[in-house]
């Protein structure tokens, strides 16, 4: 995909091996994974104006090549409900980073603005990553968000590229995949939504090699047939300066 | 020692040669050859270059022996005891003397009387390098070299690796090796310094040369025949994927077992075992899981290991099996070789005690196995034979005065029931009421034979040495049986996964 190669390479110009949330969901969008409505903006009143088409609540975040882990830097505002405030949010996010940037002695470029995103209804939390291992190339991997990855490690991994019946394995085999079948009381999950995004992560991996790590974290699944949605992605690409990690 | 091969031993190509021989003797031109196996390439084309290329290794006529020995306590001795033991005809070189073991020896590779398919090195490392022309001198293409001596000892080692593959290229020759146990194939010889396995169906190849010889050993006690084995060293020409490939299109190797520690390119490795498994069962041991583990395997081979979690979705993403430990590698692959697959994962379970009929169907369950309700027709015709105090459900206790009969006519229903796929057969052998050790095994095979049903079946003897005139009764018979409810769980449950990757891919 044409569009992807020039925001890695805006992105490698910048000095920057990851790429922003828009750009990331610009490639995702292409590859017909589900992202909420998004937007950005440079200012406060367009971050209103913005906030009005995507339609309340929504959730801003700082924009800006200097910050990747946009919650440290109190770069992230959730469930902003009306005008007020998500103008509010805008000029505390653009405070906030120029603090962190003082902290840390950096001059933080804000001229990006904010990443604007429709505030998504909670939904069952997995995630959906990529990693490059050194022997196999680039892996998949699923798991199941909170606890159930950072505790207790319940992913399930395969090489890309990978097959449909590869990707329903990969979702029933983790120790957790009840939950996804419907756990007290609860529907069964859209599950077949879930192997559409798996797929397409993949589809975007194999024809984008030049990303090196991909978190999809989370991502939300709902009720069967309600879908999935990928809430938030962060996409880390090679540096062809530094030595080049084998391709697969 | 020129052996003429007996007759009945005599394999298709080695019948074709003589036939070819008989053609050339008429008087009919085939053009110029090195070898009769080369014509008999040419002949039939058999498989592609490749197969052909590693074919060489496992099917020669003729093996020189470069480093043979009369001394006892050297590699060079066993291997050409083993050797001279073997269907081929065998040319121990060394400078020291005419004759070892009582086989007219050579002074050099130069001096053979014919060319030989295949020269097996077992001399110091530095004079491997040197070897490489002579072998291509003496009509070989293939080389095992068992020497160690090389990247396995650090930077001068894989110095001398280098040369010794640059020569070998250069001579146009293959090699296994170097660092390895070498080369056999129970049907025609064996090119190791190990024991010739039994005959069998199942082809091994191991990155690790102790523990592949080691294997060896244990299959003996385990009864489990062997079709090919590759120690494939520090697989400096040769590659592990390359055997893998040439295990794949080996109709003598139905079951191939693998032990890997690492792998510098997974992408030919996973592709390799994807095509391994679309033909056959493909059960995989990965050594250096650990971190500790892992830093043993760098030390040990010098290669990398691979991240446990990925390497595991590789394995079944490729459509192949894990094995947890040295003795599942060896009863997985036991239970594919000896019995059919399972259509489903629905198992039945009998037992003459209730306690190993529920550790068995704990350790199934665990295993993601279904333990299903048996059909009513079956409950009623066990109760109709069965003790007043057995249970007639799955699973079923013909409690311990259950014997031959008992054994045969649960067996036989269990399997004709349409809800089960396979069968688990536990005895707690006893030494009490007159029963014998080996009737409970007699029934069940009895039971086997009159269902007549291709479905998978294995048992479970306990009470150790007690047990075992019954163990080796169903094993004779191809009836894989263990110990422990777990392990006969565990295999199941592994074939059961395979049937359904096989399955998936139709």
């Amino acid at each position: 995909m044409k569009a992807a190669k020039k925001i890695f390479k805006k992105a490698l110009d910048e000095g920057r091996t990851f790429v922003l949330e828009h750009e990331a969901k610009d490639i995702m969008k292409g590859y017909g994974i589900p992202i909420p409505a998004y937007d950005t903006a440079a200012t406060a009143d367009e971050a209103v104006e913005k906030s009005k088409k995507i339609g309340f609540p929504v959730v801003l975040k700082i924009l800006s090549k200097d910050i990747l882990h946009k919650s440290d830097a109190g770069g992230v505002k959730i469930n902003l409900k009306n005008e007020d405030e998500v103008s509010q949010a805008f000029n505390e996010i653009m405070d906030n980073a120029k603090k962190f940037g003082e902290e840390k002695g950096i001059d933080v470029d804000l001229s990006r603005g904010v990443f604007i995103s429709d505030f998504a209804d909670m939904g069952t939390e997995v995630i959906v990553g990529v990693t490059r291992d050194p022997q196999f190339g680039h892996a998949i991997m699923f798991g199941l968000g909170g606890i159930f990855v950072e505790v207790l490690k319940d992913v399930t991994f395969r090489l890309i590229p990978l097959t449909e019946i590869d990707a329903r394995e990969m979702i029933a085999e983790i120790k957790a995949a009840k939950i996804l079948e419907g756990v007290r009381g609860q529907a069964p999950r859209d599950v077949d939504a879930l192997v559409k995004v798996i797929l397409a992560v993949s589809k975007m991996i194999d024809e984008n090699p030049e990303i090196n790590e991909l978190d999809c974290n989370p991502t939300f699944v709902y009720d069967k047939g309600k879908g999935a949605l990928v809430v938030d992605a962060r996409i880390l690409i090679d540096d062809p300066s530094k030595d080049a990690p084998a391709s697969h | 020692m020129q052996k003429s091969p007996a007759p009945k031993a005599l394999s298709k190509e080695r019948s074709l040669v003589i036939i070819l021989l008989v053609i050339q003797q008429l008087g009919l031109s085939l053009g110029r050859h090195k070898s009769n196996h080369n014509w008999f390439r040419i002949m039939t084309n058999l498989g592609s270059k490749g197969f052909d290329e590693i074919d060489c290794f496992f099917n020669p006529s003729s093996v020189a022996l470069v480093g043979a020995s009369s001394d006892y306590r050297k590699l060079g001795n066993s291997i050409l005891m083993n050797l001279i033991t073997s269907e081929i005809d065998v040319y121990p070189v060394t400078r020291s003397r005419q004759q070892v073991l009582g086989v007219k020896a050579y002074p050099s590779l130069d001096s053979l009387p014919e060319p030989v398919d295949l020269v097996i090195v077992a001399v110091a490392a530095k004079y491997c390098p040197g070897l490489m022309s002579q072998i291509q001198g003496a009509g070989a293409k293939a080389a095992v070299v068992i020497s160690g001596g090389f990247s396995e000892t650090g930077h001068q080692g894989a110095q001398l690796e280098e040369e010794l593959v640059r020569a070998a290229q250069d001579a146009g020759v293959r090699i296994i090796g170097p660092n390895c146990v070498g080369v056999s194939n129970s049907r025609l010889f064996n090119g190791t310094f190990t024991m010739m396995p039994e005959r069998g169906n199942i082809s091994l190849i191991s990155q690790s040369g102790a523990l592949g010889g080691m294997l060896i050993y244990t299959t003996r006690t385990k009864r489990i025949g062997l079709s090919k084995f590759a120690s494939i060293g520090n697989s400096a020409d040769v590659s592990f994927v390359e055997i893998l490939d040439y295990f794949t299109d080996d109709p003598k190797s139905t079951v191939i077992m693998v032990y890997i520690e690492g792998v510098d390119d997974g992408r030919p490795f996973f592709e390799s075992l994807t095509r391994a498994a679309k033909k056959k069962p493909v059960v995989v041991l990965k050594g250096g899981r650990s971190e500790a583990g892992s830093r043993a395997t760098q030390s040990h081979t010098g290669s990398l290991a691979g991240s446990t979690a990925i390497f595991d979705g590789m394995i079944r993403q490729a459509g192949c099996v894990t094995a947890p430990s040295l003795d599942t590698l060896l009863e997985i692959a036991k239970l594919f070789d000896y019995q059919s697959l399972p259509k489903g994962r629905n198992i039945g379970i009998i037992s003459n005690t209730g306690g190993a009929g529920v550790l068995a169907t704990d350790a199934s369950a665990d295993l993601g196995l279904n333990i299903p309700a048996l059909e009513q027709k079956t409950c009623q015709e066990l109760r109709q034979v069965l003790s007043p105090m057995a249970s007639v459900n799955n699973p079923v206790d013909v409690v311990a005065s259950g014997g031959r009969g008992e054994y045969r006519v649960s067996t036989e229903l269990m399997l004709k029931d349409p809800n089960l796929d396979m069968l688990l057969v536990i005895c707690g052998v006893p030494t009490f009421a007159g029963m014998t050790q080996t009737e409970h095994a007699a029934g069940t095979l009895e039971g086997i034979r009159t269902a007549d049903v291709k479905k998978p079946v294995v048992g479970v003897w306990l009470a150790g040495d007690v047990g075992k005139p019954g163990k080796d009764l169903l094993e004779m018979n191809r009836i894989p049986c263990y110990d422990n409810p777990a392990l006969a769980a565990l295999c199941m449950a592994r074939v059961t996964e395979y049937s359904e990757m096989r399955a998936r891919e139709s």
